[in-house]
């Protein structure tokens, strides 16, 4: 004699198959939402290019442009590591990655910071205006004056400094040495834009998907992309793996 | 009824272990997806010591608080969380239901359950990087410009989408195994 029910007479099994699924559709659900909120929430949101990209090596990373005096450089051009940051001035987490690279290089005398521009303008419009501003402080007075004008911007708006753009820039530019009348002449010429879209390129194609994104060039040339504002540990790790690699 | 179902599947030390299990490995591809390509270059490399193999991961979690926004890190432990506690009971579910010899009533639940379970921790864990795609060729991204956590809400909505996928996991565990009339 066969005991047991049929599946179909079980509690569980009669229930219609919708409710079956009910779980495993919520799990997805959840899980779409959760990368929904991740990528939005994250620092590497995308930067929406709008032309198409042609067609690139598997590794990227060997396509950034090669880093020369033109450049703005906090250490020496010729030192062990290098490590180009592509930001744009109002990512919350370009701000927080601005500070770790600061510290790296006060710590590690062979280690070079080359900042380079990627504003992401569908998050935040005035950060393309800040970097072609920047670039105009770097003209007239130089690099120094650059880095000046770039450490003053990211602490007045890690400070909760809300002055708005158009009063902020002008500030920072005298501050950094700038005369005013030069200053609103180049600002107003928009020729450094250019500076400023060849970053944006060049940061597209290297694989740069979003802000803070960065890329470390070891002793022998081998390079590692640096995702979003890894904490120092991290960076101080991949620094020696890149010199244990040479 | 959630708390006495999850005192009687957590007196098993087997179930903390997969909870365990299962939300380390979440919060792992959460945190370290992002970075995968470097941490791939590193992890096989034959230049780099296991040293430092181990010492760069662990490095790379401190992204969680780096990273990440307060709202978004609080929401990826939230979820890690959830996901470990979902897998046990499901797990326990399965296991119950196929001690009463009701493998075939649980089929269904089980393999889409399971396989929607994976999808969904891939889902949660690369996300971002899917989306990128999707939204660069939809070009959505300046909606999140609008939106008061920047996005982040979503997240929130997966944390909420959890808790009810726990509460529906253990509403079946407290139902009986039993023929209908």
């Amino acid at each position: 004699m066969h005991m047991n029910p049929e599946p179909s007479n079980i509690t569980h099994a009669a229930q219609p198959i919708w409710r079956d699924l009910l779980i495993p559709a919520s799990i997805v659900l959840a899980g779409a939402c959760v990368g929904l909120g991740l990528y939005f929430s994250s620092p590497m949101q995308p930067s929406v290019a709008t032309a198409p990209v042609p067609e690139a090596p598997a590794d990227t990373t060997q396509l950034v442009n090669a880093v020369t005096e033109a450049d703005h450089i906090k250490g020496s051009l010729d030192s062990e590591i290098v490590i180009v940051e592509f930001s744009d001035y109002d990512c919350v987490f370009c701000g927080r990655f601005h500070n770790t690279m600061n510290e790296i290089v006060a710590t590690n005398d062979d280690v070079a910071w080359v900042y380079r521009h990627s504003p992401i303008a569908q998050l935040h419009p005035q950060a393309r205006a800040v970097a072609v501003a920047s670039e105009c402080v770097a003209e007239l007075a130089g690099n120094d004056a650059f880095w000046s004008f770039t450490d003053g911007y990211f602490a007045a708006r890690e400070d909760g400094n809300d002055t708005p753009h158009g009063e902020l820039i002008p500030q920072l530019a005298l501050a950094a040495g700038v005369e005013q009348a030069p200053f609103s002449e180049c600002f107003a010429s928009g020729r450094t834009d250019t500076l400023v879209q060849e970053d944006i390129d060049n940061a597209r194609a290297t694989g740069g998907q979003g802000t803070p994104w960065s890329i470390l060039i070891g002793p022998s040339g081998k390079t590692y992309p640096i995702n979003g504002a890894l904490p120092i540990a991290a960076i101080e790790q991949l620094i020696q793996i890149a010199k244990d690699e040479a | 009824m959630l708390w006495r179902v999850l005192r009687r599947v957590y007196a098993h030390p087997s179930y903390w272990a997969l909870s365990a299990a299962v939300s380390g490995l979440t919060l792992s591809l959460m945190v370290l997806l992002p970075n995968m390509a470097v941490l791939s270059a590193v992890l096989f490399s034959p230049a780099v010591s296991a040293l430092s193999k181990v010492a760069f991961v662990g490095a790379l979690y401190g992204s969680l608080v780096t990273n990440f926004t307060i709202v978004s890190a609080v929401s990826v432990v939230l979820i890690s969380g959830l996901f470990g506690i979902n897998a046990a009971l499901l797990g326990y579910f399965i296991k119950r239901a196929r001690g009463a010899g009701k493998v075939r009533a649980t089929r269904a639940t089980t393999l889409s359950g399971m396989v929607a379970a994976v999808l969904g921790v891939g889902c949660a864990a690369c996300g971002s990087a899917v989306l990128v795609v999707v939204l660069k060729l939809i070009g959505i991204a300046w909606i999140i410009s609008y939106l008061p956590l920047h996005g982040a809400e979503f997240g929130l909505i997966g944390v909420g989408l959890l808790l009810l996928t726990t509460r529906s996991l253990a509403r079946k565990i407290s139902d009986p195994l039993v023929c209908p009339l």
